[in-house]
């Protein structure tokens, strides 16, 4: 902060915490790091600017929300719910006919 | 396109201008700054302008002071959430969640619902129920004292209240409590805080002992001289209480010198000297003075009308100039009301919520039931958060009543600039008013907002010229609501 001389305790700590890094740099990921990272900007493409990892073709990045890492995502969580959603699909490119939709169960404790 | 442009964020901001300095208060986290001249300069352009583009501005401004500190500005601008780009920001919601924090750190307990007054406003109903109201049991307290000790969580301080009714009742119990809640607090090494509010009747020197021994924090409520007190705080036969009490509130300020002893004075309908109030009560001896104008109630006929508050308001006024000039010679001035606004300030406090409130402080009635507050037990439509004695506080119905609450009244607030000290007010004090709890109380925005300007005033004249007095007098009195 130099144009703005902190008066109290508050704008103390928030010159503080901003002149710590002021401009926070965007970190490509290409290896996902834990499940909250995956979706950091800039893990599609890779340190060369490769786009093997992207979402297109979308065959590519079915499973990513759903295998390495549980996101509220439009397939179902096969890691908690429905674990054998994708067993009759081996290679998603020419078997991806065989994914079917999936319907909650109504639990009746709930 | 739109990101080329510039919008002032004019409900982020408030400038107040004192002994010739502007400052800047940063709205949504109460961070009040000193702006040089380039960024005076470049507000000053923003509020002439509104929404600018980028380029008008290094136009009009480089040449006096350089592209690169325009440019550092605008980064700082950004950063403290003062200006956006040109697309229209609706209202800044919180997207931070309460969390899941199922702690407590202070517990009402209501140990009395009798009480042996019958002041003309009181917010704990009829009369009838309190002659005949019940006490609380020692199995309900002894609950009560267990549910705020398992729920402490990190915290090593809890505080218990006792509140009433007239909690000096039932002393017998709370003598019981004491000792219970001290024996099991020292067994999981956490240390209990005990508060009482009183009317004073009760105060004999047994009682004064003991709130002595144990260290209590002691409030009484009373309304000032005699004639003031008198009018409204009476027996039940309509006799005044001043005479009855006046003796023992002097033993009690005479013996018990430990801990600052505060006054809590009712302003209701025809009564605004609060000078006067506050001269006699700082006379008898009391630490603090603290003020609580009445302007909702189940009987209107005891609110201050609009002229009334607005005569409190400008008394509370004067009485600021006074804590000031004293402040200035290094001295304090007991008045409540406004030591609590420059703590905020002094500490940046920034507020969702209105208060503590099923933020840890929970209320405890004769039967168990839990409540927000001591307010809301007993009122008509208040509907328990749980009991004592059957699972404790649901912390679900809690959460579900501070969100809504913080919804409504972040929606309705949004632009005001006072928002995050004031968060709507009180919530029993809406419902009393509005029928709802989450309803902003609108009834006295303008006065507080004009209020909380002279508390901005004072405590940045206090900054100039006596910075010290903040640290020695007031940050001692913090209340942490953000580890709560």
């Amino acid at each position: 902060m130099k144009h703005f001389d902190p008066v109290n305790e508050k704008a103390k700590k928030m010159a503080a915490s901003l002149s710590d890094d002021e401009t926070l740099d965007v970190v490509g990921m290409q290896q996902p790091l834990g499940c909250a990272a995956t979706f950091d900007p800039g893990w599609e493409v890779d340190p060369f600017g490769g786009v093997n990892n992207l979402c297109q073709p979308m065959e590519s990045d079915l499973y990513g929300c759903s295998d390495p890492c549980w996101w509220p995502a439009q397939l179902p969580d096969t890691l908690n719910t429905y674990p054998s959603w994708s067993d009759q699909c081996a290679a998603v490119i020419q078997d991806w006919r065989k994914l079917d939709t999936v319907f909650p169960e109504i639990d009746s404790d709930r | 396109m739109s990101e080329n442009v510039i919008r002032l964020r004019s409900e982020n901001i408030h400038q107040v201008t004192v002994g010739g300095k502007t400052y800047l208060l940063v709205v949504p986290h109460t961070a009040l700054f000193q702006p040089d001249d380039v960024s005076s300069a470049v507000l000053d352009y923003l509020k002439r302008h509104g929404a600018v583009r980028r380029e008008a501005l290094f136009r009009d401004l480089t040449s006096t002071y350089g592209l690169e500190a325009l440019q550092d500005v605008l980064g700082e601008l950004v950063s403290l959430g003062v200006i956006g780009n040109g697309r229209q920001n609706g209202h800044t919601a919180d997207a931070l969640p309460l969390g899941d924090r199922e702690t407590l750190t202070t517990l009402v307990l209501n140990v009395s619902n009798r009480c042996n007054m019958g002041c003309h406003y009181c917010y704990g109903g009829g009369f009838q129920d309190l002659q005949s109201g019940q006490q609380m049991s020692w199995s309900v307290a002894k609950r009560s004292v267990d549910v705020l000790l398992q729920r402490a969580g990190s915290h090593r301080k809890v505080t218990l209240v006792f509140f009433g009714g007239e909690p000096l009742l039932n002393f017998e119990l709370i003598q019981r409590v004491v000792l219970y809640a001290r024996r099991q607090a020292t067994e999981r090494g956490l240390f209990v805080d005990f508060t009482i509010t009183t009317n004073g009747t009760g105060l004999t020197g047994e009682v004064i002992d003991f709130l002595k021994r144990h260290r209590f924090g002691v409030t009484v409520s009373l309304d000032g001289p005699k004639e003031i007190h008198d009018r409204r705080r009476v027996f039940k036969n309509g006799r005044g209480t001043y005479e009855v009490i006046l003796p023992r509130i002097r033993a009690l300020l005479d013996a018990y010198r430990d801990r600052p002893i505060g006054a809590r004075v009712t302003l209701t309908r025809g009564v605004t000297a609060v000078g006067e109030i506050f001269a006699h009560l700082i006379d008898l001896g009391f630490a603090e003075v603290g003020f609580s104008p009445v302007t909702a109630g189940p009987s209107q006929g005891y609110t201050l009308t609009e002229a009334e508050l607005e005569r409190v308001f400008n008394e509370f006024e004067k009485l600021a100039e006074q804590f000031l000039k004293k402040a200035l010679n290094d001295e304090y001035l007991g008045f409540s009301n406004l030591s609590q606004i420059i703590t905020d300030f002094a500490r940046g406090t920034s507020k969702t919520l209105p208060c503590g409130a099923g933020l840890g402080l929970l209320d405890v009635d004769h039967n168990g039931d839990i409540y927000l507050c001591h307010r809301f037990a007993g009122t008509p439509g208040a509907a328990p958060l749980g009991n004592v004695g059957n699972g404790g506080p649901s912390f679900v119905r809690i959460r579900t009543f501070l969100n809504a609450a913080r919804t409504a009244r972040q929606t309705a607030c949004h632009q005001c600039w006072i928002r995050r000290m004031c968060a709507g007010g009180c919530y029993h004090e809406a419902l009393s008013r509005y029928g709802d709890p989450f309803h902003p109380n609108l009834h006295y925005c303008d006065l507080l907002r004009q209020w909380m300007e002279t508390g901005l005033r004072i405590y940045l004249e206090i900054m100039q010229k006596n910075p010290g007095f903040i640290r020695k007098y007031l940050e001692p009195r913090r209340v942490d609501y953000e580890t709560l």
